[in-house]
């Protein structure tokens, strides 16, 4: 979408540079700079309920000393990429179903369904998940009138209902992700395997699989940012006895009023987000990105 | 799709991607027959997983029984009679129309000149530059609200639907840019030129040619960045000081508990949202082509 081929420019109108002003303005004003009073903060203290600057490490110490904190963080680390590994595990059939198994004529109105989930607020999507997975909720009560189970499932206020809203969350993005990786990939290579005597399976681990990694890689790194950083699923449907980092975030924010301490969470997390795109972006370039996109 | 397709036809369709009478032949034997109806069987449950949350708020939003939403006791307006009958809901549902669309308008107005000059200057960054800008759309929006946050308060800006308004803006408004954007790309130039040679100047052509033909990527960008704004909830959260908007009052309302005022509520903001993306796509599919 931001690379798009354009027209070749005809005349070069120098003087459009000025519209720039105003969109850049306000992005420096509200957007870099409170990035920079962001990692400002994190070295600040708070007095009296106001922000004060200091030059401390403190911030970061509380980070590494206590371990609430380093726990709550492996806790995200794991979720998230325990997330990742479940939403690849329903996106990639699903995206492949969409791609080899819809016939073109519904294919508009099949992608469509999938980002139709989105025009419900994810809070209201939290709360539609409690009350499907409470003791009394909807999938219980399907589960015992089936005879499936014979005692109600304990799964609200998990970390595996917290997964579960989260992967609901992540699968149309991962699905259209996918989608535009398989759907890209040349018919005349898919062709010429069959022509060569390969089967479905063999297909698509020698053909589909290596083809679309680009695309896979791309839509984990995607997924585990959005998964590592979610503070609604974990909050609306995950339990008090375990709480992952965004949730300690937002309570130095919102419920001690520890800004500083909130920055220096800010700026652990932007440090892992960075670090995650950097391991990504290696496996990318390893997985050959793009290969598999375009004719 | 149904189960009486000979396996032949299964497996032709399989790939009806190709190119009609060209489409490739696969071989279409016993074993592939079943993998399709798998594969069909996996699509719905996908489907079904996908729609259960819209299916429950909507059915709880209408059954009688105050705790669950199966199993089913009675059709009731009882929900929706409350959420209308709640002040706070109501003034909730006031500032975010408000805030978003402050929001839309506001994102519109940078977004279309910057999107102007991004097509016209024909700079070798602007790829790079758009990256930039729509980057506050990837940022986990914890961090954006945070930041936000202590940069009003250190400037002195208090808490209010002003400061929801500007920070929504922040990502809105880059996402307007490049809606508008790719149809400023796809728009022919030598419009915007035979006005200059007729001796319009650079501003009035672009006034008068320009923004009534990008007019449909204006009104789409503005309905899906209103719709971003009316739906956000985190950001508003940490911004807003005690005018509160609608997510914001309905994560309030969800912290005390099983409420199916909330589904009736989630139903109807539902209903608007999709009301919203499919008159923004029909606009953006009318207009001149160009």
């Amino acid at each position: 979408m931001i690379l798009q081929r354009r027209p070749a420019p005809a005349r070069r109108e120098r003087w459009a540079l000025w519209l720039l002003l105003p969109i850049t303005s306000w992005q420096v004003l509200f957007y870099l700079t409170p990035a920079v009073f962001l990692l400002m903060a994190s070295f600040w203290v708070m007095r009296e309920y106001r922000l004060t600057p200091a030059w401390t490490l403190q911030n970061y110490r509380v980070f590494f000393q206590e371990f609430m904190y380093l726990k709550a963080y492996v806790l995200s680390l794991g979720f998230a990429t325990s997330t990742v590994l479940l939403t690849v595990l329903v996106a990639y059939p699903f995206a492949y179903a969409l791609v080899f198994c819809v016939p073109p004529r519904v294919r508009l109105v099949a992608l469509v369904a999938v980002i139709a989930p989105f025009w419900t607020n994810y809070l209201v999507r939290g709360y539609a998940w409690q009350t499907i997975l409470a003791n009394n909720g909807v999938l219980n009560y399907l589960l015992l009138r089936l005879g499936v189970i014979s005692a109600p499932l304990d799964v609200l206020y998990t970390l595996t209902a917290a997964r579960i809203g989260l992967v609901h969350f992540l699968l149309a993005i991962m699905t259209l992700i996918l989608y535009s990786t398989l759907e890209g990939i040349d018919k005349s290579l898919l062709e010429a395997a069959a022509d060569l005597g390969a089967n479905r399976l063999r297909t698509f681990t020698e053909v589909i699989f290596p083809l679309g990694s680009g695309g896979l890689v791309a839509g984990s790194m995607f997924t585990f940012v959005l998964a590592f950083a979610d503070f609604v699923s974990p909050a609306v449907l995950g339990g008090q006895a375990q709480r992952v980092f965004p949730q300690l975030v937002v309570d130095a924010v919102q419920w001690t009023v520890n800004w500083p301490q909130a920055s220096a969470f800010a700026v652990v997390m932007v440090v892992t987000i960075l670090g995650t795109i950097a391991i990504f972006g290696r496996w990318m370039r390893f997985a050959g990105f793009g290969r598999g996109i375009g004719q | 799709m149904s189960a009486g397709v000979p396996p032949q036809a299964g497996a032709r369709r399989l790939w009806a991607g190709g190119k009609g009478a060209g489409a490739p032949r696969l071989r279409g034997g016993r074993a592939e027959f079943l993998w399709d109806r798998i594969l069909q069987g996996y699509l719905v449950l996908a489907y079904a997983f996908l729609f259960a949350p819209i299916a429950v708020t909507i059915l709880s939003s209408f059954n009688a029984d105050r705790f669950v939403a199966l199993p089913w006791r009675g059709f009731t307006w009882h929900w929706y009679q409350q959420a209308v009958g709640n002040p706070g809901l109501l003034v909730g549902l006031r500032n975010s129309i408000l805030v978003a669309t402050a929001v839309g308008l506001t994102s519109v107005l940078l977004g279309f000149p910057g999107a102007y000059a991004l097509t016209r200057a024909g700079v070798w960054w602007q790829d790079v530059f758009m990256l930039v800008m729509i980057s506050p759309l990837a940022v986990p929006w914890i961090l954006l609200g945070l930041g936000l946050l202590v940069f009003f308060n250190t400037v002195g800006i208090p808490k209010s639907l002003l400061t929801v308004w500007i920070s929504h803006t922040v990502f809105s408004a880059p996402l307007a840019m490049l809606i508008i954007r790719g149809r400023l790309n796809t728009l022919r130039r030598s419009y915007e030129e035979a006005a200059w040679d007729l001796g319009a100047s650079r501003l009035r052509a672009l006034w008068e040619v320009v923004f009534p033909l990008s007019l449909p990527a204006v009104l789409g960008a503005f309905l899906l960045t209103f719709t971003l704004s009316f739906d956000e909830f985190l950001i508003a959260w940490i911004v807003s000081g005690f005018d509160v908007t609608l997510p914001v009052k309905i994560w309030a309302m969800m912290r005390s508990g099983i409420n199916p005022t909330i589904s009736a509520v989630g139903t109807i903001v539902f209903v608007f949202s999709i009301t919203l993306s499919v008159v923004a796509q029909i606009v953006q599919r009318r207009g001149p082509t160009a």
